[in-house]
């Protein structure tokens, strides 16, 4: 968010995001700090999407199927091989040997499908690799970020409790204990805005007044009553 | 036990979510992984955050490791000559040379 964005009308009841504010301030005058170069080049390699990760749900469910098929297959075999024994052969040879012929289909079966899993499984272990590098990118770039935002406050804080202390009907020279207005004042003074903002909080006696000390464009709205 | 492994900020998250509301289902959480009991609710949790994070959640099933069934009884002796070691300094391929105990390119090769 702009500092622009922040500050754009400053009113009783105002409600600022003190550190957020004092962030934009800082990156409104263009602050620098010292992990500026590693969060451009963290974020350029963020850029790429990262390679999506082959479902390996099919393979799982065709796994499990023929596992079942398989076993039912077994079962067979063995029910007709000790009918074979009780009744010495004859009728039941040839069910046999028809149950032995699906049984090694079903175990051809099983045993491709169980490859094709393993298949997935290594490719999805080398998306997932890649999403691990990109989460070690990401947890980076969150510190740094960190790091940059405590740098820019503390670069401009002395300013701003500075500005505080001047602000018109600011009883304190700390930006963190201001009221919401005299510490909004202090930021807009200290930081750059292109835009005009809306003065409407009977601080300034007049518009020329509000920009000299906010040192910015500003559009007033005189108070009610 | 279940072996839940996220790779996303938006997985760690809901991971971190799981394990604070059911502890009880949690056998330990290790960052943006965790382990979960072997109870249909375990499964329940981890299949959920599968389902919620397709692209992001690694799921496998785990086994304690008993390397008296498991482990050839050269890499059991191998381990336990190496912590024993006289010179703390002395790598593992150094300490093989020359004794009873595989080179790590022989362990590499083989499977368990």
């Amino acid at each position: 968010m702009s500092l622009y964005e922040h500050v754009r009308v400053l009113a009783p009841g105002l409600s600022l995001s003190r550190r957020d504010v004092l962030v934009a301030a800082a990156r409104s005058l263009g602050v620098e700090t010292s992990v500026d170069a590693e969060l451009r080049t963290l974020r350029t390699e963020l850029d790429a999407v990262p390679a999506s990760v082959p479902s390996r749900t099919a393979a799982r469910r065709r796994v499990a199927e023929t596992a079942t098929t398989l076993e039912v297959k077994r079962e067979h075999v063995a029910t007709l091989r000790g009918r074979m024994q009780a009744d010495d052969g004859g009728n039941v040879d040839a069910a046999y040997r028809d149950a032995i012929r699906t049984l090694s289909e079903a175990e051809t079966e099983h045993a491709a499908a169980r490859e094709a899993l393993a298949d997935a499984r290594d490719q999805a272990q080398s998306a997932f690799d890649a999403r691990d590098r990109r989460l070690h990118l990401e947890d980076r770039l969150g510190n740094a970020r960190r790091t940059a935002r405590r740098e820019l406050i503390s670069a401009i804080r002395p300013r701003v409790d500075d500005a505080v202390a001047d602000a018109p009907g600011s009883e304190v020279d700390d930006f963190a204990r201001a009221d919401a207005v005299s510490a909004a004042f202090a930021v807009v003074r200290v930081g750059r805005i292109q835009r005009p903002i809306v003065v409407a909080c009977g601080r300034f006696p007049d518009r020329d007044t509000a920009e000299r000390w906010l040192k910015t464009p500003v559009y007033r709205i005189p108070p009610r009553g | 036990m279940l072996l839940v492994v996220t790779y996303s900020q938006a997985a760690r998250t809901s991971l971190r979510n799981v394990c604070r509301t059911h502890a009880a289902s949690i056998v330990r959480r290790l960052g943006r992984a965790a382990l979960l009991e072997e109870t249909e609710h375990g499964a329940f949790l981890a299949l959920r955050l599968r389902q919620k994070h397709p692209d992001a959640v690694q799921l496998e099933r785990t086994e304690p490791l008993n390397e008296f069934q498991d482990v050839p009884e050269a890499v059991r002796e191998a381990a336990s000559a190496y912590e024993d070691r006289a010179n703390d300094t002395t790598p593992y391929a150094a300490f093989a040379v020359g004794s009873p105990h595989p080179s790590p390119s022989t362990l590499k090769n083989r499977e368990l």
